[in-house]
């Protein structure tokens, strides 16, 4: 998941992992391999539904690697040994909460394949089923969300690559939004999925051998002694603090995996039936990794590793117990997570500002041919890219605030999608203004207590629809074909 | 109390490293399945 975003490696200087040398050539080496599977994949994008949605034929086993890929953030590796270290296995299982956005979103990718079959994005659907304003005020949390998003986890490639070997913050933050900007535009959807796959796969057996290797070193009955007799909390799984974190991340789960045009243009790529069960496996392959990774922070006092900075901890972790060789797993791991997310958002991204953006602009003219979305797309791909690059090139501190503030903002869109996607009786008028009290509210409370701020919106909104389908019902009909608005 | 002791915390680890194994299996089965029948995407 991607909240908490860039709270990752903050000393760089402080003792790498890796040679600088071993750095740049695993990420030229990853880069290039997969530029080159981008190329080879993107020779199957003749149209421009196989270059945004994959010829809307993705199977299962695709399906399941890409969703679980996309949602193993650097986060899901970094963040979760960071949050056994400082609130343990509570801490550990509260992160795994967010698993819980996906297996409720398999209901509705089969929803959104149903009713818009030929569809390409979330905001055509707000668009279309609750006007134009709708469509333009959802748009609006939706950009803003994305680029947050893909600056955080352009900011986390720069900050975590140049914790791990010492390559400079800048050019890490270049390397990997480059790299992810080539194969994406040489490949598309096909490109994005298909690297998905192999990058779930790294990410899995990476974590696993880590882990493995360091319970060789170290038997679980002597972390458990140290934890007892040194940090007992950490052998809490019910701490305030973990009940708190619990339903923050189960909220801003939600409202990011339902809102995201990510995870809408997956459902709208896979195969009729696919959507329900690639989604529903993903979360159950995505369930177990902020556990095994959370290990590494739990096992941190035990193995008397010197954690000079907490942020670090599992990296730390990892090199203390294998050396070099665990320092090139972890950087191969983070490398994969952090690439696995940022193709995504830039393929969703794009997405929204070539279908929606312009559709908005060129109803009244001609629409644009097959040739100039394909070229826009190819533009939005880098605009988005170099974009992302420069808003993360300062190094800001604070901007995973912003993207806790976009928890209210994803909070309230969250009650008129499901009505949207799965009642009939809420109109343009209604949405509008659930969105739009229930984001003023979740940002105003965002101010006072950040971890409220999603809770609130999403209430406000709720408690909006709900009164709004009471009191000025409306009878919806049906959506009309996405195909006729766009292409 | 909710304090787990080393058995259970055993299990917990152990049974996190089987299914991100299963979950890597799985992925591998599906998509070798899907490459099987033409169906990968």
């Amino acid at each position: 998941m991607s909240a908490l975003a860039p709270t990752v490696l903050q000393e760089p200087g402080a003792g790498h992992v890796l040679p600088w040398e071993w750095g740049v050539a695993l990420m030229l080496g990853f880069g290039l391999a997969w530029i080159a599977l981008g190329v080879l994949w993107g020779r199957k994008a003749k149209s421009m539904d196989d270059f945004t949605v994959a010829g809307r034929n993705v199977g299962l086993g695709m399906g399941t690697a890409t969703a679980a890929a996309t949602w193993i953030t650097s986060n899901t590796v970094v963040l979760a040994p960071v949050f056994a270290l400082k609130w343990g296995i509570g801490g550990m299982l509260a992160y795994s909460s967010a698993c819980l956005g996906l297996l409720f979103f398999a209901p509705m990718a089969q929803r959104i394949r149903k009713l818009m079959p030929r569809g390409y994005t979330a905001v055509q659907f707000m668009r279309m089923r609750f006007g134009k304003d709708a469509g333009m005020l959802f748009l609006c949390i939706s950009l803003l969300y994305g680029f947050a998003w893909l600056v955080t986890m352009a900011m986390a490639g720069g900050v975590v690559l140049e914790a791990l070997s010492g390559v400079p913050y800048i050019w890490g933050v270049g390397v990997v939004v480059s790299v992810c900007v080539l194969y994406t535009l040489f490949g598309g959807m096909y490109a994005v999925i298909g690297t998905d796959s192999i990058q779930s796969l790294i990410v899995l057996v990476g974590i696993v051998l880590v882990a493995v290797f360091v319970l060789r070193e170290v038997p679980i009955a002597e972390i458990h002694g140290t934890l007892a007799e040194r940090r007992p909390a950490l052998l809490s799984w019910v701490l305030p603090v973990t009940l708190m974190a619990f339903f923050n991340n189960l909220l801003f789960g939600f409202g990011e995996v339902f809102h995201s045009n990510v995870w809408w243009c997956r459902a709208l790529a896979m195969r009729d039936g696919v959507g329900p069960k690639a989604y529903a496996l993903a979360a159950l392959v995505w369930l177990p990794v902020p556990i095994v990774a959370g290990f590494l922070g739990l096992a941190a006092p035990a193995l008397d590793v010197p954690v000079a900075n907490p942020s670090a901890v599992g990296p730390l972790v990892a090199a203390h117990m294998l050396g070099t060789f665990g320092g090139v797993l972890v950087f191969v791991v983070v490398f994969c997570s952090i690439a696995s997310s940022i193709d995504s958002l830039l393929a969703a991204t794009s997405d929204l500002l070539i279908h929606d953006v312009s559709a908005l602009r060129e109803k009244a003219r001609k629409p644009p041919s097959e040739a100039q979305l394909r070229w826009r797309m190819r533009l939005s791909i880098i605009l988005l890219g170099l974009g992302a690059f420069l808003v993360s090139a300062p190094h800001w501190a604070n901007l995973e605030e912003i993207l806790f503030l976009s928890g209210g903002l994803v909070g309230s869109a969250i009650p008129p999608i499901l009505a949207g996607l799965f009642g009939k009786r809420l109109n343009g008028q209604g949405a509008v203004l659930a969105m739009f009290f229930g984001s003023t509210v979740g940002v105003i409370v965002w101010f006072h207590h950040w971890y409220l701020g999603a809770l609130v919106g999403t209430a406000v909104s709720g408690l909006l629809v709900l009164l709004w389908q009471r009191f000025d019902p409306s009878e919806f009909s049906g959506l009309p074909d996405p195909a006729q608005e766009t292409a | 109390m909710s304090r787990i002791g080393p058995g259970a915390l055993d299990v917990l680890i152990s049974l996190g490293i089987a299914m991100c194994v299963l979950g890597a299996l799985l992925i591998i089965f599906l998509i070798v399945r899907d490459a099987i029948r033409k169906q990968l995407w």
